[in-house]
This record gives structure tokens, sequence and C-alpha cells, in this order.
């Protein structure tokens, strides 16, 4: 009987020591805490790239009293000489577990032009509370039912980066659901196969990503919006092409500190 | 066609001059080169007719120079983000309101 128990006890500590190394792999798969990436923002005018903004995405860790995450950060900046004329101050934060990338708590902070902006999403299971202040119209609270793994947008980048696209063959999708702007968007991602992109860490091969919204005016097609991964083991994001109705843009690396590998 | 000339010219001027303002960098050099083609259309018609030539010559001036106006920005200014306190702040606060959030969930 004893040894029986001690089987038992032996093989469900085995399984979760299995579990636990497993999911604290998946969250350290491709970036870590420290990780700093910048990119530079350009609007296609009449086939000439104009740059208008930095973009800078921060990943840190942040502890409570009972536990850890990791604090995922993205700042969007525009340059001083369009300051003058539209300022964007826009900050997006995500805090999810450091083990499955979970996210636990959301927030958007936008400056744009004056127009304030704030969200906040408390995650409980499939539930979000959120509050929502935009202008002068005051906090407006709201519950609503997420389906399972829907994700933020910070969030989702990192995600999207933990994904084994090595194993992935061209025309593979893969559909997940955003959270943004209080409202589900269903979302695919289609292996568009690999391509040599010049970024500042080198000629690099890369993945590349179709990102397409369903039923979304704003960001349409999988062709239009391409994400390119370095085919490496940090995965990083060196060139995000997008498009939307009133032209299209692109998000190119410029800046890369604390990688992983 | 001196019509048709004319008003692509002015067209392309204004064009030139909103493009100038506004930093959008090297673009400035299509308007400003469709209307200095335009000024230099004109000017030699204006100069068979025996009219006189000041018009196209503000015209392709003011190209010159707001095309020269944008090359020269875009070359010595640099994409720099101004700093800015209030949102370096506003990211402070945002921090400390989510450890609060985030010690009421556990």
């Amino acid at each position: 009987m004893t040894i029986k128990l001690i089987q038992n006890f032996i093989i469900v500590a085995f399984f979760t020591i299995i579990n636990l190394s497993f999911s604290q792999e998946l969250s350290s798969k491709s970036f870590k805490s420290g990780e700093h990436l910048g990119y530079q923002a350009s609007y296609n005018m009449s086939g000439m790239l104009t740059t208008f903004a930095e973009v800078n995405m921060k990943v840190a860790t942040v502890k409570t009293s009972k536990s850890s995450y990791l604090h995922l950060k993205c700042t969007a900046n525009t340059y001083k000489k369009w300051d003058g004329f539209f300022k964007i101050r826009d900050l997006y934060e995500a805090y999810v577990s450091p083990y499955s990338l979970k996210p636990s708590l959301y927030k958007r902070d936008n400056n744009e032009n004056g127009t304030i902006r704030k969200e906040k999403y408390i995650y409980k299971g499939n539930n979000i509370q959120s509050t929502y202040v935009r202008g002068k119209s005051g906090v407006i609270k709201a519950n609503f039912t997420i389906p399972v793994n829907t994700r933020d947008i910070v969030s989702t980048i990192y995600y999207i980066r933990n994904l084994p696209i090595e194993n992935a063959n061209t025309g593979d999708q893969k559909d997940f659901n955003v959270v943004f702007d209080r409202k589900t968007k269903s979302a695919t991602l289609t292996f568009m196969g690999t391509e040599t992109v010049s970024t500042i860490l080198g000629n690099k091969k890369c993945y590349k990503i179709g990102v397409s919204l369903k039923k979304d005016k704003l960001l349409k097609g999988k062709a239009s919006n391409v994400i390119y991964i370095t085919a490496d083991k940090n995965k990083v994001p060196v060139l995000i092409k997008f498009s939307i109705p009133v032209g299209s843009g692109q998000l190119k690396l410029t800046k890369a500190n604390n990688l992983k590998y | 066609m001196k019509l048709l000339t004319s008003i692509i010219a002015v067209l392309g001027i204004i064009i030139t001059i909103a493009f100038t303002i506004f930093p959008i960098g090297n673009l400035t050099i299509f308007p400003a080169l469709i209307t200095v083609l335009c000024g230099i259309i004109l000017l030699k018609l204006y100069k068979k007719e025996g009219n006189n030539t000041i018009f196209p010559k503000i015209i392709i001036g003011l190209a010159v120079v707001g095309a020269l106006v944008s090359i020269g920005r875009s070359a010595l200014t640099s994409d720099k983000v101004a700093p800015d306190v209030q949102f370096e702040e506003r990211q402070e606060k945002s921090n400390q309101e989510a450890v609060d959030d985030l010690e009421g969930l556990e």
C-alpha cells in the first residue's frame, strides 16, 4: 500500500516537473526580460516612405507581493518634426504570466494630438473587467466575455514570436482572437515562406507571415499586412508592412538590445 | 495650352508650398519638378508672345526654393523624438497603478 502511494507520488511529481519545465520553456523561447526593440515607422506617400514616428517595445519583470509578471510595454512617439502638426504619445501595456504568457492586465493610454483614450482590461478567466475613458466623456465600466485564448494586441505580438513557426509549411494558417476596443476580433496568420531581409542585425533569413483580420475594414487582406520575423531562436520582428484604407506603411527595426540569443 | 499649363503650374506651386511646410521630406521634389516644367513652358510661350515673363519666373523661383528648402531640411534634421517629461510621468504612474491592480487580482 505504502509502495503504491510512493509510486503514485513519483509519477505525479514527474509529470508535474515535466509540465512545469515545458511551460517555463514556453515563456523563454524567444525573448527575455530586458529586451528592447526599437522601430522607425514610415508612411507611404506616392511611393516615397516618409518617417513619422518611433515605436519601442520593451520587456521587463514586475514583481508583486505574491508573484511576478512580464511587463510588455509598447510606446509610440511621433518625431519632433511632426509634433507641431500631429503629436502622438501612445502607450500600450500587457502584464502576462512569465510561464504561459497568458495576460492578466492590459492597459492602453493614448494621447493623439490631444485626444485622450484610456483602456484597461483585467482578465478574469474568460471575462474581462474593462474601464474605458475617451475624451471628456468620463469613465465607462463594462464587463464582457471573451472566447478562450483571446489576447490583447500587445501580448499577441509576443505570443506570435513564441509560435513554432519553424515547423510550418508555406500556406499554413492559424486562427486566433484579439480583443481591441472592447471587441473580440478574429484574425488569421498565414505562413508565406521565407525571405532574406536587410536589417540592422545584418541580412537575415526571415519568416514571412501574413496577418488579416476577418470582417475588419482596417486591416484587410493577408498579403498586404506582413510581419517578417527572423528565422532564428530570437524570432525578432524586423519589418512590419501594413496596409490601411488610406494608404500603407511600415515599421522597420532600428534597435535591438538584450536579445536572448 | 497656355491656360492649362498656367492652371497646372499654380496647382503645382500650391502643393509645393504645402509640402514645404509639412515635414514630408523629399516628396516635395515631384510637385516642384512639375511646376518648374510648366514654368519653363510658360516662359517660352510668354517670350514668344512678347509678354512680361514675371509670372513664370516667380513660379519657377518658388518651386526651386521650395524643393531646396525641403531637401535641405530632410538632410539636416534627424529623426528624433523630443524629450517628454509628461509622457514619462504617465508611464511611471501607469506602472504603479498596474502593480496595485495585479495585487488586487491575487
